[in-house]
């Protein structure tokens, strides 16, 4: 990750003179594969302070103005970056510095009011009866196995951590994707027959055919699903299914009416959703990027997000999730060393 | 992959041994097939199990090539092997302390279940992947190497367990231990995607999902100090034969225990040289030369042909609901206490 923006200063000239000549200069709505497919390929980059839910602030906001998404951006960003983490407050561990190792120096934000586009208030539609019973049973029963991805449900070991924290799954890479701490870009590969979704983050790569086979048998389940794609026109249909039920049907960083505070949500469960994304590209530099979650099992409608994807000049870095890094291990033991001091308390 | 292990393993049983007649592979490189823009079409699931040494065995010393009746001799102690492995009795551990374990007091391991080394040798029938240097042998060891390696292995013996960190790149979910890169056969999951365009060709290796992008626009390497545990690939055809050229490893990248070259951990002056080259239908030639000027006295190269696969890559869990490392550690810990009891 450190590297990545070090590094990719450094190469950003070289590489930018070599890979993307054929992008610039002509006409982006006619770029076509040799084949005749639209060509969505490159390095495309997803981060904003845009949220995935229309803020109550923005209730009778459809759009904004230019003006008004950059003020948000930047006051987003200045929050985040005066916040400072690494000087916590007492008793407190700290985070990561958000200057340096998050996207939130870049004051991004979007004039659509939300990620969520439907339903039209821009708000996660409400959980079926069915799926609060479950969700319900879930808690009362230890809420393992844990779908979060980021946080968790204690430490009494690292399953439960969420899944972002145990590096199967990504934060931000889903699917869907969604804007999230770091390494927001995927490159996109296209061949005839194939397009392939590379994720920067954990180096998670979805394969997906084009040639109409059928999905694998429903007894098959995977972290990232099955995935198919077709063409609709000018847009890359990608339908995903085959989900395990080890992961939510949608667990995006949201306000959690619950707890009533912002933080991951794990809403329902993979094995019935049906996942289906569209990538448009809308112009040289943008890739428009949108998803369905349609769930009849846990929500009351479907619910689908828009996100425009930018071009980047920057190649993807190799992905270090568990690698040097101590985080998990130090949760652990550090839920260790409480109780041990519990029971010395307690046996004085 | 549990149950395609099993498929193939019936398959290869029922369908032995067919190219007995071939040395030399039979189809000119023109005759495979090509895109629409005019490369040759390396795309597929491609499997690279063999039960072919990597080295050339000792009793085998001046020979190139089996025989085809030698080769098939082997093919079918393979098969009888699965078959005998598949049939016998399970081996049963009974609980003891924390660890669970067999009649001998050694813990359990792996079945033949879980095992896929395939049951064929290579289509050449030669006798080692290795084809150079032409003993099918390893080079040997420059000195300093030598002296390197006998420090870093003093080391582990000495420190077997104190951490995670003591085990290799594979233990560590870092890498697959077999796909490198180099790809050199091993366990189980040994299927490479290929997808490719006129730009980039992409290796998809289902142990670990591990992805390589490699880009054939001759753009310049990576920075010096960028290094990668898959290196920094670039790739260019010759000919109708992928050439990908690799550098920017990690240096002393102790990728895995299960091969020589995994195992002394070569430097940061290694370089990769990977030559794809599809001769038919159903064959994926692949060379790898690895040359590391501060470990090998010269490079030398692998040859493993694939075979195509008409099964799909499935996802591929490495820590989930794996419990070796932890417990590996425990029990070292549970070592030392006991030693330091018996005191």
């Amino acid at each position: 990750m450190r590297q990545r923006m070090v590094g990719s200063i450094a190469v950003a000239a070289v590489l930018a003179a070599g890979a993307w000549t054929a992008a610039a200069g002509q006409e982006p709505s006619a770029a076509a594969t040799p084949w005749g497919d639209p060509d969505l390929q490159g390095v495309w980059e997803y981060w904003t302070f845009t949220p995935l839910e229309r803020p109550a602030e923005l209730a009778d906001r459809d759009v904004l103005t230019a003006e008004e998404a950059a003020a948000i951006g930047q006051r987003l960003s200045d929050e985040a970056v005066g916040r400072d983490d690494t000087r916590p407050a007492a008793g407190q561990t700290g985070g990561y510095n958000q200057s340096f190792w998050t996207e939130r120096s870049r004051p991004t934000a979007l004039t659509q009011p939300s990620l969520l586009v439907d339903p039209p208030d821009g708000r996660i539609p409400p959980l079926t009866q069915g799926a609060q019973r479950r969700a319900a049973a879930h808690r009362a029963a230890g809420q393992r196995p844990v779908r979060l991805r980021a946080t968790g449900i204690g430490a009494d070991g690292p399953e439960d951590r969420g899944l972002a924290e145990r590096c199967l799954v990504g934060f931000s890479t889903g699917p869907p994707m969604l804007p999230g701490g770091y390494n927001n870009n995927i490159q996109v590969f296209q061949a005839p027959g194939y397009v392939v979704l590379l994720a920067e983050m954990v180096h998670d790569v979805r394969v997906v055919p084009l040639d109409g086979r059928p999905h694998l048998p429903s007894g098959i389940r995977q972290w990232l699903g099955d995935s198919r794609g077709r063409w609709e026109g000018d847009t890359l249909v990608v339908e995903t299914t085959n989900f395990t039920d080890k992961i939510a049907s949608f667990s995006p960083m949201a306000f959690d009416r619950e707890r009533g505070g912002f933080g991951s949500l794990a809403l329902g469960t993979g094995d019935s959703l049906r996942l289906v994304e569209r990538f448009t590209r809308v112009d040289a530099e943008t890739l428009q990027y949108e998803f369905t979650i349609d769930d009849p099992v846990t929500f009351t409608r479907p619910l689908t997000a828009r996100l425009p994807m930018q071009r980047s000049d920057l190649p993807l870095y190799e992905y270090a999730c568990h690698e040097g890094n101590y985080g998990l291990l130090n949760i652990l033991l550090g839920a260790r060393a409480e109780e041990a001091e519990q029971a010395a308390g307690a046996s004085r | 992959m549990h149950r395609r292990a099993r498929q193939a393993a019936a398959a290869t049983a029922s369908v032995l041994w067919l190219g007995a007649a071939a040395a030399v592979p039979a189809l000119a490189q023109g005759d495979a097939p090509r895109t629409p823009w005019g490369h040759p079409d390396l795309q597929g699931v491609w499997d690279h199990r063999t039960i072919t040494p990597l080295e050339r065995p000792a009793e085998l010393a001046d020979r190139e090539f089996l025989t085809a009746e030698e080769a098939a001799s082997l093919e079918q102690a393979a098969v009888d092997r699965a078959a005998y492995l598949l049939n016998r009795p399970p081996e049963t551990t009974t609980a003891g302390g924390n660890v669970d374990r067999r009649a001998d007091g050694t813990p359990g391991f792996y079945n033949d279940f879980w095992l896929d080394n395939g049951t064929r040798a290579v289509g050449t029938r030669r006798t080692s992947l290795v084809i150079d240097p032409p003993h099918g042998r390893l080079p040997a060891l420059l000195e300093s190497a030598q002296r390197r390696i006998e420090r870093n292995q003093a080391y582990r013996r000495e420190h077997p367990a104190d951490s995670w960190l003591d085990f290799d790149a594979t233990d560590r979910c870092l890498v697959g231990v077999n796909n490198g890169p180099p790809i050199l056969p091993a366990a189980y999951n040994q299927n490479l995607l290929v997808v490719q365009n006129a730009e980039w060709v992409l290796l998809v290796a289902e142990m670990i999902h591990t992805v390589r992008v490699i880009p054939l626009d001759g753009r310049p390497p990576l920075p010096d100090h960028v290094r990668q545990w898959a290196g920094d690939a670039r790739g260019r055809w010759e000919g109708d034969t992928l050439v990908v050229e690799t550098s920017n490893f990690v240096p002393d990248r102790w990728w895995t225990s299960a091969n020589p070259m995994g195992r002394l951990a070569t430097t940061g002056s290694l370089r990769l040289t990977e030559r794809f080259t599809r001769l038919d239908t159903d064959t994926l030639e692949y060379e790898a030369t690895v040359d590391d000027p501060e470990t090998w006295s010269r490079p030398w190269t692998v040859s493993i042909p694939m075979r195509r696969s008409d099964q799909p890559l499935y996802e591929y869990a490495c820590h989930e609901g794996n419990y070796s490392m932890p417990n590996m550690l425990a029990g070292e810990r549970a070592a030392e206490r006991a030693a330091a009891g018996a005191r």
